[in-house]
């Protein structure tokens, strides 16, 4: 054995025993003594996440003025800190912090929206924002299961119960339950609903529950200086979107709103806030979003902070920060001057139409809704693009996306029934404006002779006229159409060229010339220009425009099919079950269905498909029902190729609907000589630090070839129309500026005028015509008369050109 | 390997219960500390950790019970090969290491790298109970110089990293080692003096990195700097008395935010103690003092020196660390990076620890001399 130390190790062992004697006496201090203190300490410190959103990317227009932007806004969150947290508690913070808002007269910025129970005297209804009755009952039971509430109970009774979870009752002296009466009846409604909000959020710790959003500056301060009573209430400055111009150019902007329970899933897996963060609905907004496609995003990337908070929710410390990256800047090609013009001149003329300000022939009182857009001839970028409604008053709501920002929807039932219509009213005549509506790109009509200059040309161009072919007009053409002067007149305009036919519009020349040239040929250079769907594989029109667009089509047989093909199938399905026909049963949605259909489609009979069926001409009712067959086949086919069709498509009726987009980029593939480029909104984009992150460079879609002597035919007739004797004559008296133009005004039905519906008033025009910059394409909708509207392209080109800026200032002269 | 089985009679087994003990508690705690980390549930990092703890441990038992094979005299008599070895590792690791947490102390890559400096600490001590073994005096200058060089160079190379907290270890480790040999107090109480006034000196002088003195600082005025430096110190004293008698359980707790830095290294017992509370804590300390008492006892029986000045410096490492790791968390000593022996996540630190053990263990069942 080795010679020990042992006093060393006797001093060693002591020394372990001091050191862990010190371990645990702290630890009994802090662990027993002082644990509930530390426990509640740990409770209150919950650290939070707080997302801090990006601000939206800006919309500029061409000259870098701001459509949309952001500014900063205060808003009151409720930061879950404590889940634990009592009724009391959390009621006393609430109610300070309502009654601070009021106070400062932010009432109505309080989020009130979860509360479905509107509460008048002592009258309870569920109050859901919407009119129909159906979605309401829906909605009501929702509303009842996700708070978990007796699908019976009435509102009262359903409010006591809430009232009851959240502890704003107490038993009265006989013992019944009765509401507090501590608060008043506003405070407890506000109180509720703002229960219901933090519920719904649940006791996630990183969600933020707005309370009152984009507060004045003065509430801000009341909260935060409060901010020691007012435990888990934070004060926080978020950007908010702006549309300077307010209701200028929403047409396609578009604005913000919540995330619909349909999109809820795909904004989720984007990273989406879904409860507090808004989207694009319509317009750029809509489209710009989070566009991987066009690799552009207004929305940016969220930062989050980690913070540590103290009890009372205060921010004490920052733990780290991800900062965010606001979303893309994009400079459209809108040009906002010339957006103004088109937007106030629309409003102008329709009021002047409307109001007989404008001398017309008949009241057209309805002419109050329209759209104008303006497209660069040379590069396909849109200038202005405008959807208006007539408004009544200067204080009449109107679509201005500023009204959406705050929570993504429009409180006022009022507004709401205004901006999106009232579902319980049908419309089935569309007499109803539709400020929400963008009747530039969604909404289509007959194009009336506007759309002459596309028949005459294709005339020329497949050589069944010539410059000199002279037409008699005699008024009426046949049995069913005429010349509009021969409905106003008893008389024709004698004989007329294709120059002639233009400037006066002159039905007769186009029936005659679109007999000439045959359905086929019709519809191609329909589909040339975009306004058809294509011959070959029946894709549907477009201009290339990155929002939302919904053309229509020119008249062609296909679609004629399209649109009938269910009338002619239930005819011969019914026909088909009758005796004589051997009862033969057909059910929509069966192969020997989709058969019989795909034949109507294609016009051929095919005897050895139907045998198949096992419809055979082997016995005498089969014969029958063979022969039937054939029969309706071949009619089907001549009534969709049917001379008819194709003279009223002609003349821009029949079933040709078009949109304005698609006129402007008619015109304006016209106006350059055949090249028909990409309508397109965005010029650019750039990142948030100002540098360029792309340049959107003119597209061609389609070359047409056009023989330019046929080209300045049509473009002297169309030059013709603002001329002396023209049909937009007097709108372009002693203009200084030569331009080119086509009035349309484009017939309804007699049923439909009936009902207060007129004709469409289109204009659609070019200027310069000897060196075409800009294509302008107008309608308003019952307007009577294309000639009427015309001014709004002469107030257009004033402003693009720097014309008479003395007249385009006093519109009212 | 000739090994007699009879030597198998010899091992304290306790200790061996005790140090799996320490660790499976290590394990579960890392577990529950990175699912705090990530709030979303266990995620891929949860069972990473875990999973390479528990790799590190089997491989360290099985290091370890090859350590337990060789005779530690023989381990011993290399003692130039492995100091100059660890020295050779701590020159390289200044060279091609990588940086974490401020300090290059890592050779490897990924999960697999390991810090010389942990081995370096059991080879120090090797070669210091060697040369100790055979000095008559080590009061003696000439000897005591020896001792000091031969520590100085692996302090001086960690220093280089910088890695404060190790050096730390190392000198209070090589204060017990010399101490038990029979220092004498004179120099005892001589350094004490000296290390005032050279604290003053390196705290003057601007030797230490910023953060270093930060965390020094903030260990004198900790609730005076509530949102700053002292953040760390007082959430960790928040969650550990929070935890209370009979803790928060494995799922709950404060440490579910993601609020206490290395919680499942340096931290590791603030969340131990939250989560298991005052119960567990002790547990934890009855194991840790079973260990230290078993192995002082085996160092007062051991056959010789080497054996004796070898414990005793490896129960002085395990007990600062202790002392140190824990005391940092409930406000008792100043917060550095050292972690919890056999507890902490990390490879090296567990290694380190378990080879410590089997030699503790070694000496143990050597403890009687075998006749043949």
């Amino acid at each position: 054995m080795m010679k020990k130390k042992p006093d060393r190790v006797t001093a060693y062992m002591i020394i372990v025993a001091v050191i862990f004697t010190l371990l645990i006496s702290r630890l009994i201090y802090l662990q027993i003594i002082k644990g509930d203190y530390y426990r509640s300490v740990a409770e209150n410190m919950g650290g939070k996440e707080i997302n801090e959103l990006a601000s939206r990317g800006e919309l500029l227009d061409r000259n870098g003025l701001k459509l949309a932007t952001n500014k900063q806004s205060f808003n009151i969150t409720y930061a879950n800190i404590n889940p634990k947290q009592k009724n009391e508690e959390i009621n006393s913070t609430l109610i300070k912090v309502i009654r601070i808002i009021i106070k400062n007269g932010d009432a109505d910025k309080i989020n009130t929206q979860n509360l479905p129970i509107k509460i008048e005297e002592n009258n309870y209804s569920f109050q859901f924002n919407t009119t129909s009755e159906k979605l309401k009952i829906t909605l009501e039971k929702n509303f009842k299961k996700k708070y978990k509430i007796d699908e019976n109970l009435d509102a009262k009774s359903t409010f006591l119960t809430l009232s009851d979870n959240f502890g704003l009752t107490e038993k009265d002296d006989n013992g019944n339950i009765v509401l507090k009466n501590d608060l008043n009846m506003d405070e407890i409604q506000k109180l509720i609903s703002l229960r219901l909000t933090i519920k719904e959020v649940g006791y996630s710790q990183y969600k933020t529950v707005y309370i009152a959003k984009n507060v004045s500056k003065k509430t801000a301060f009341s909260i935060q200086s409060k901010s020691e009573e007012l435990p888990s209430i934070i004060c926080k400055v978020d950007p908010m979107r702006y549309y300077p111009n307010n209701e200028v150019g929403s047409a396609f902007l578009g604005y913000l709103g919540k995330i619909d329970e349909s999109e809820s899933e795909l904004y989720k897996s984007l990273g989406y806030d879904i409860s507090r963060e808004l989207v694009g609905k319509l317009g750029l907004e809509k489209t710009l979003e989070n566009n991987k496609d066009l690799n552009i995003a207004l929305r940016g990337e969220p930062g989050v902070r980690y913070v540590q908070v103290d009890k009372y929710g205060r921010i004490i410390k920052e733990i780290a920060s991800l900062d965010p990256i606001p979303g893309d800047t994009v400079k459209t090609t809108i040009d906002l001057k010339l957006q103004k013009v088109a937007e106030q001149a629309l409003q102008d003329t329709m009021r002047k139409i409307s109001t007989g300000e404008i001398k017309t022939d008949e009241p057209y009182p309805n002419a109050n809704r329209g759209a104008a857009v303006v497209v660069d001839v040379n590069t396909g970028e849109i200038l202005a693009l405008a959807s208006t409604t007539l408004k009544s008053s200067p204080d009449d709501p109107s679509y201005d996306p500023n009204l959406f920002v705050e929570t993504g929807s429009i409180k006022d039932p009022v507004i709401v029934k205004k901006l999106f219509g009232d579902p319980n009213v049908k419309d089935i005549y569309d007499l109803n404006p539709k400020p929400m509506f963008n009747y530039a790109t969604m909404g289509s009509g007959p194009p009336g002779s506007t759309f002459k200059p596309l028949t005459a040309l294709a005339a020329l161009e497949e050589n069944v006229i010539n410059s000199s072919t002279i037409i008699d007009c005699k008024g009426k053409y046949d049995q069913y159409r005429a010349c509009w002067i021969w409905n106003e007149q008893h008389r024709g305009h004698g004989p007329v060229d294709v120059s002639k036919a233009l400037q006066v519009s002159c039905n007769y020349f186009f029936f005659e010339t679109a007999s000439r040239l045959g359905y086929e040929r019709f519809a191609n250079w329909a589909w040339k220009f975009g306004l058809s769907s294509n011959p070959q594989t029946g894709e549907a029109p477009y201009t290339g425009i990155e929002i939302d667009e919904k053309p229509g089509d020119v008249s062609n047989p296909f679609k004629y099919k399209i649109k009938y093909i269910n009338s002619a199938m239930n005819e011969i399905v019914k026909t088909l079950s009758e005796t004589k026909y051997g009862s033969i049963a057909i059910t929509k949605g069966t192969q020997e269905y989709k058969i019989i259909e795909q034949m109507l489609l294609n016009g051929e009979f095919d005897e050895k498909q139907l045998q198949k069926l096992q419809i055979d001409s082997n016995t005498s009712q089969g014969k029958k029902a063979v022969d039937y067959i054939k029969r309706k086949i071949n009619s089907f086919e001549s009534q969709a190729n049917s001379r008819g069709e194709l003279l009223n498509a002609a003349i821009g009726q029949g079933s040709t609907l078009l949109t304005p987009l698609q006129m402007a980029s008619y015109i304006s593939t016209l106006a350059n000589g055949g090249t028909r480029y990409k309508l397109h909104l965005i010029k650019q984009v750039l990142n948030s630090d100002g540098s360029v992150k792309m340049d959107i460079q003119p597209e061609v879609i389609n070359k047409i070839d056009i023989d330019p002597q046929n080209l300045s035919l049509i473009k002297s007739g169309m030059a013709k129309v603002t001329e002396e004797g023209g049909t937009a004559a007097s709108a372009f008296q002693n203009y200084s500026l030569p331009t080119a133009g086509k009035t349309g005004s484009a017939s309804v039905s007699e049923g439909q005028k009936n009902h207060g519906r007129a004709a469409y008033g289109w204009y659609v025009g070019f200027a310069p015509v000897d060196n075409p910059k800009i294509a302008v394409a107008v309608v308003i909708y019952d307007a009577g008369h294309g000639g009427y509207v015309a001014g709004i392209a002469r107030s257009i080109y004033d402003a693009y050109f720097g014309l008479n800026e003395n007249s385009a200032q006093k519109p009212n002269k | 390997m000739i090994i007699n089985k009879k030597l198998f009679k010899n091992i304290d087994y306790s200790i061996i219960f005790s140090m799996i003990c320490i660790t499976v508690l290590g394990i579960i705690t890392i577990g529950s500390a990175t699912l705090a980390i990530t709030s979303d549930g266990i995620s891929m990092s949860v069972l990473k950790t875990t999973v390479f703890q528990i790799v590190y441990f089997i491989v360290s038992l099985i290091i370890g019970f090859f350590i337990l094979m060789v005779d530690y005299n023989t381990i011993g008599s290399y003692y130039k090969i492995l100091y100059a070895g660890s020295i050779f590792l701590l020159i390289v690791v200044l060279a091609v290491g990588s940086v974490r947490n401020n300090a290059k102390s890592w050779l490897g890559i990924g999960p697999f790298g390991i810090q010389p400096s942990e081995f370096a600490k059991i080879t120090t001590i090797i070669t210091l109970s060697k040369l100790m073994e055979d000095m008559d005096n080590i009061n003696k200058p000439k000897n005591l110089i020896k001792l000091i060089i031969v520590s100085i160079i692996p302090m001086g190379l960690i220093q280089l990293q910088p890695d404060t907290g190790t050096n730390l270890i190392f000198f209070v480790t090589i204060i017990g080692m010399l101490f038990m040999a029979g220092l004498d107090l004179k120099f005892i109480y001589g350094g004490a003096i000296a290390a005032i006034i050279s604290v003053v000196g390196i705290w003057k002088l601007n030797i230490l990195k910023p953060y270093q003195k930060d965390r020094i600082l903030v260990f004198f005025r900790p609730e005076m700097d509530k949102l700053g430096k002292g953040y760390n110190a007082l959430l960790a004293k928040t969650a550990i008395a929070s935890g209370k008698f009979f803790g928060t359980g494995w799922a709950g707790g404060l440490t579910n935010g993601k609020f206490i830095p290395e919680s499942h290294t340096d931290f590791i017992f603030c969340v131990f103690a939250e989560k298991w509370g005052f119960l567990g804590a002790m547990l934890l300390f009855a194991l840790y003092l079973n260990i230290i008492y078993k192995s002082i006892r085996i160092a007062n029986t051991s056959k010789d020196k080497f054996g004796f000045y070898m414990i005793m410096g490896i129960i002085t490492m395990f007990l600062f660390q202790i002392l140190q790791n824990i005391g940092m968390d409930i406000g008792l000593m100043p917060i550095t990076g050292i972690t919890l022996p056999l507890v902490s996540y990390g490879g090296s630190s567990l290694l380190t620890s378990i080879i410590s053990i089997a030699l503790i263990l070694n000496v143990g069942m050597r403890r009687q001399k075998i006749n043949f």
